[in-house]
């Protein structure tokens, strides 16, 4: 087998590991690895971006300051953490499951500005929660499935053995 | 101003303390693609709304609201360019970047499409 095939399976061993992972999973135990400086940075970051809604609502009115309600500014906290603890592949994978959470997020403010006004503060803030995780969850799991359903395929597609025929016919030699 | 001084601070407060709560979530959870999710909890959000909602009424939560489908369809196209971006430029400059997306889509589609 040559070294570029050879690199090739091992690729694609590592990559059809990842169709095993469970698809949702925790692991309680992690808490405890947490640092009090990592809390206290995600809290520092909470309190910012909320100050920069606040100012903005004040400067320009409640639907800027609603937008900014939606502003990244934790994820440059999250992701330099997951980056530090694991790898710059984990930080991405991490960023690539905020998309479903950034839909979550809209779901979650069509809820706030149609039920605020008819039901108590908790009901709006209840549902617009479950809104944004039913959502997120689903969006994560279409795409999760869609993206697993595409590594098994591939996996299934028969592979050519060195001399195989088609190498034979297009080097144009029958021996 | 006094007032809008409280609830500056209460909005803070609440703020870091919801951040704080769905991160230790999110640290718990795995694969990486699902805690990522809660990456874009709405936790700024239930935050501030709940501290706007009891001091200020339902109006400004409503209108909060509006804006906030704005920003969260940007928060969605900024993290799929983050997935290019990160990969690129590692976590911290990539994120920044993110955030810089994240603006040029949200104020250009708020721009449009907000009253």
């Amino acid at each position: 087998m040559s070294v570029a095939t050879r690199d090739r399976a091992a690729h694609e061993r590592r990559r059809h590991r990842s169709h095993r992972e469970p698809l949702i999973a925790a692991e309680p135990g992690k808490l405890r690895t947490v640092k009090a400086r990592e809390l206290a940075m995600r809290f520092v970051f909470g309190a910012a971006v909320s100050i920069v809604a606040g100012l903005v609502s004040i400067s320009f009115g409640d639907r800027a300051g609603g937008m900014f309600l939606a502003f990244p500014g934790i994820l440059p906290a999250t992701l330099t953490l997951i980056e530090k603890k694991e790898s710059t592949t984990a930080s991405v994978h991490g960023v690539s499951g905020a998309v479903a959470g950034g839909v979550g997020l809209a779901a979650f403010a069509v809820v706030v500005t149609v039920t605020a006004g008819r039901m108590s503060a908790a009901a709006v803030l209840g549902l617009a929660l479950a809104a944004w995780v039913v959502v997120s969850f689903a969006g994560y799991g279409l795409w999760q499935g869609a993206r697993r359903l595409a590594i098994r395929s591939r996996r299934h597609e028969p592979t050519l053995p060195p001399g195989h025929a088609a190498d034979v016919r297009t080097t144009g030699s029958g021996v | 101003m006094a007032n809008d001084l409280v609830m500056l601070a209460a909005k803070a407060v609440n703020g870091g303390l919801f951040v704080t709560a769905f991160a230790l979530v999110g640290e718990m959870l795995k694969p990486k693609r699902f805690s990522g999710v809660f990456a874009a909890a709405p936790s700024v959000a239930l935050a501030n709304l709940l501290v706007v909602m009891l001091m200020k009424g339902h109006r400004p939560a409503h209108d909060n609201g509006q804006g906030m489908i704005v920003g969260g369809l940007a928060m969605a196209l900024a993290c799929l360019a983050g997935v290019v971006l990160i990969r690129r430029y590692r976590s911290l400059r990539g994120s920044i970047l993110v955030c810089g997306v994240w603006l040029a889509v949200a104020v250009g589609l708020g721009t449009v499409v907000l009253p």
